[in-house]
């Protein structure tokens, strides 16, 4: 394992000779990226195997030292990274090599690939990390790739506007991270992760570090209050949106509870506190996607409901089966994001109601989408029902009632939109203007969502009871064994199966009056705003920041600057008034002087003694 | 001061103010060269009667022979016709004052002052300006080759043509 | 005793030279009148060297006043040819560039 340096940086190599030669390369800059993260893939691959083999690993070296503080940097290997690496690596080859469909025109060719080569090895060292500081820097590096990458057309306002907005929004809960780790540096000394995990906090630190760090996590992972950044980062291209907001980076604010697991299972607050806010975002943002009309921004609502569900997990102590569920979802989503971006790519629209029909002529990505869509609804038997399973069955166990409810619901609401964006979309009859430009997308793009369908759909069977919770019982840490509980089970199918149902009578079949729900309900409304958190957020915290900036500024401008420009102002009318006396004449100034002298002459035969 | 070194002294004094007087107030700057000439032989003649005659002939070489020929060619350069010469006469009077009340001043207090050292000391010989040359001043000497040199390039230089 | 004569007629060449610089108009003519001036002192100089125990010391000085008169007059002489180009007059009163 003493190779596993590699990874990240065979990557973080690919952006520094695509930073300086990208140019160069030009149309073939994808080799270099593409090359990297799939030896980084392999070498992910042995790890998997090796760790399953039942081997780990820590390594440490001292990095600085200042003072009594020492800071080691390492590579920690455990089940957790080896799953992790696994998801991100896979992943992440799969997008890039869409990518190069996508993104063939764009000029800045070079430059994507670098930030994306730049971005996966900041989160494979973030995973890796061995150190929590490491950690951090890892993930403000993957914050910067991010906030590069939504901004990626940068000519477009709003996807400036979006990159500012998720990086300002992630800043909050950065702030708590960092707050965390100076807790856990107090309480236990150093921060390198075996110790920090392996050490006994008293309950109130415990509290106080796994509540900082929450919400260092709820900003990465777009938690509420702050998940408002998510849907708006949809401006970034799609592939980055498939790899970054919906698979790998906003499941490293899950990765961040799963790793500092024993830190929050320490405190019970904190535990009802990650699964009380999980349940009000996983609620939330599946209410949410019920009206949205931009396809993109109904994935992204799914993001938000889906990880709000893994915290559920991670809160009513489902360790393993969050894990579970963030990479099946990281699978499943990133299939879905692709198959969106092909059908952008092809229809030229993200409304989908200006779509329709269109399995008929995209016949591969419908089908995929439809892997995909089936696994995100929990339909019985594909991944995301038996992870999903996991969490609502240990809510259920643990007696969580109210957050049992919310997901059960949230499952609901998901299955439902689900079927929703899949009927409107790909069945029903096509647009007359969108005849003849849809089209399949090219090559590049479709294998990537062939070869992911497998996973996507399959990747669960794992975790599922008939091959005995393989998964669960790989990563267990400190938690019963799962038992399968029928009633939940039969609850969640009934559910999958009714929101699916519902969408198709109500999209698919026309059985039902299309004015049923008015647009100007206020329940509509209320969605259709996203419950008017922007709004509020701008009145309630931008303006008064906004305001108070003014006030200084006309202080600064009318008051500051006004005493300066008026000392200004006074010399220059003193000049002008002196300037008069100087009328360049030099012999002026001769007589001038002359009778300079003559006065000099008489002072000094007057006052002075020679 | 003796009879005939006042008689002579009072006949330079007197060709040296009546030059300059009318290299300052001439119409004609040709002409005003010309008197510059014989106000510098006057002083040069003041230099004899002061046991100076080194100083004397450098006067005659250096002023006459150099300065005032090179002011005749710059005057040949630059004349232009009709220019005039002289400020008004209300200008010449509110200059004249302040300068007549200056040297008056001057006069005054130099014919007020009791000099301490009014023996008459023997003439300098060029020997011993010579030694004074390489010795004691030598450094200054150097030097104003050094400023003859600069100012020799320097003159090139401003007076030349701008190249485009 | 016939220090304070040549001292007093210093004095009157200064005088006139001082004059002379502040009312022509002419740059050549102003370089005249600065000279009268130069002069004046060097009369000065040399007086004393007559009439005081420190004897050459003052004709040494005339001699490097007189270098450095030769100097100024070349350097002078220059600048009137470069102004006389650049504002065709060597008039003193329609040269105000000084002026800010």
């Amino acid at each position: 394992m003493t190779y596993a340096w590699l990874i990240p940086a065979l990557p973080a190599a690919s952006f520094i000779i695509l930073l300086f030669l990208g140019k160069r390369f030009g149309k073939w800059s994808h080799f270099v990226s593409v090359g990297a993260i799939l030896s980084a893939f392999a070498i992910s691959s042995f790890i998997l195997y090796q760790v399953i083999g039942g081997r780990g690993s820590e390594v440490l070296i001292p990095w600085l030292s200042i003072g009594e503080l020492d800071l080691n940097v390492g590579i920690l290997i455990d089940r957790l990274t080896a799953v992790m690496l696994m998801v991100v690596t896979s992943v992440a080859s799969l997008v890039q090599i869409y990518s190069v469909g996508y993104m063939k025109e764009d000029r800045r060719y070079h430059w994507y690939f670098a930030c994306l080569s730049l971005f996966t090895a900041a989160m494979l060292m973030l995973v890796l990390s061995a150190n929590y500081v490491q950690m951090y820097a890892s993930w403000e590096l993957v914050g910067l790739c991010s906030y590069l990458l939504i901004g990626f057309w940068f000519e477009k306002k709003a996807a400036a506007d979006a990159a500012k907005k998720a990086f300002v929004t992630t800043r909050i809960g950065d702030v708590g991270f960092l707050l965390g780790l100076v807790v856990l540096y107090y309480a236990v000394g150093n921060l390198d992760v075996g110790s920090v995990l392996a050490a006994r906090l008293a309950p109130a630190v415990a509290t106080a570090a796994s509540l900082l760090l929450f919400l260092g996590a709820m900003g990465k992972s777009a938690q509420f209050p702050l998940h408002v950044w998510l849907p708006d980062a949809m401006e970034g291209p799609t592939p980055v949106s498939a790899l970054i907001h919906a698979a790998t980076m906003v499941a490293a604010g899950v990765y961040l509870v799963a790793r500092s697991y024993p830190i929050f299972a320490a405190s019970g607050v904190a535990m009802d506190v990650v699964a009380g806010i999980g349940a009000v975002t996983a609620l939330m943002a599946a209410t949410i996607a019920l009206v949205q009309r931009d396809i993109k921004r109904i994935l992204a609502y799914s993001t938000i409901s889906q990880l709000g569900l893994m915290m559920i997990g991670l809160g009513v102590g489902a360790y393993s089966a969050a894990v579970f569920h963030l990479t099946t979802h990281a699978f499943f989503k990133a299939l879905l994001f692709l198959g969106a971006g092909s059908v952008i790519h092809s229809a030229h629209t993200q409304d989908i109601f200006e779509m329709g029909g269109l399995a008929k002529k995209m016949k591969g990505t419908a089908f995929t989408f439809a892997v995909g869509g089936l696994a995100l609804a929990g339909f019985p038997g594909l991944s995301g029902f038996w992870s999903k399973e996991g969490i609502l069955t240990a809510a259920f166990v643990k007696g969580a009632y109210p957050v049992f409810a919310a997901a059960l619901l949230t499952s609901l609401l998901t299955a439902f939109y689900v079927g929703r964006l899949y009927f409107v979309v790909f069945t029903g009859s096509m647009r007359k203007n969108m005849q003849a430009k849809v089209h399949e997308s090219p090559l590049a793009m479709v294998a990537p969502l062939a070869v992911l369908a497998f996973p996507a759909g399959l990747v669960g069977l794992i975790g599922s009871p008939l091959f005995g919770n393989a998964f669960q019982g790989f990563l267990r840490l400190g938690e019963s064994g799962e038992h399968v509980n029928l009633m939940v089970m039969g609850l969640s199918i009934a559910v999958a199966l009714a929101g699916l149902g519902f969408a198709w009578i109500k999209y698919s079949t026309g059985l039902l009056p299309s004015g049923l729900i008015k647009t100007s309900n206020p329940f509509f409304l209320l969605l259709k705003n996203k419950y008017y958190l922007d709004e509020i957020y701008t009145r309630g915290l931008v303006a008064p920041v906004v305001g108070g900036s003014r006030a200084l500024f006309s202080f600064d401008s009318g008051v500051v600057d006004g005493a300066v420009n008026g000392t200004a102002w006074l010399t220059s009318k003193a000049g002008d008034l002196v300037r008069r006396a100087q009328r360049g004449q030099i012999q002026d100034y001769g007589l001038v002087m002359v009778l300079g002298i003559i006065v000099l002459i008489f002072w000094m035969l007057t006052f002075a003694r020679l | 001061m003796s009879g005939p070194e006042l008689v002579v002294f009072s006949l330079l004094g007197l060709a040296g103010v009546g030059s300059a007087v009318a290299v300052v107030s001439g119409k004609d700057l040709f002409r005003s060269t010309l008197f510059f000439g014989s106000f510098l032989l006057s002083v040069a003649g003041l230099y004899f009667t002061l046991e100076a005659s080194f100083v004397g002939i450098m006067q005659i070489f250096v002023y006459v022979g150099g300065v005032v020929v090179m002011i005749l060619f710059g005057i040949m350069l630059t004349q232009q016709e009709g220019a005039r010469l002289n400020a008004s006469l209300e200008r010449r009077l509110t200059v004249a004052g302040p300068v007549a009340l200056l040297a008056g001043i001057l006069i005054a207090a130099i014919m007020t002052t009791s000099f301490k050292t009014v023996r008459e000391v023997p003439g300098v010989d060029i020997a011993t300006l010579g030694k004074l040359f390489t010795n004691d001043y030598v450094l200054p000497f150097e030097i104003v080759s050094v400023l003859l040199l600069a100012a020799l390039v320097g003159a090139v230089v401003v007076a030349k043509e701008r190249e485009k | 005793m016939g220090l304070e004569y040549y001292l007093a007629l210093s004095a009157i060449f200064f005088g006139i030279g001082l004059y002379g610089a502040l009312t022509r108009r002419n740059a050549v003519a102003v370089l005249l009148s600065i000279e009268i001036m130069l002069n004046g002192a060097t009369l000065n100089l040399v007086s004393f060297s007559r009439f005081t125990p420190a004897k050459s010391t003052g004709q040494v000085f005339t001699l490097f006043i007189m270098a450095v008169a030769a100097a100024e007059v070349a350097v002078g002489l220059a600048l009137v040819f470069a102004l006389y180009r650049a504002a065709k007059t060597v008039d003193v009163d329609e040269i105000d560039m000084l002026r800010g």
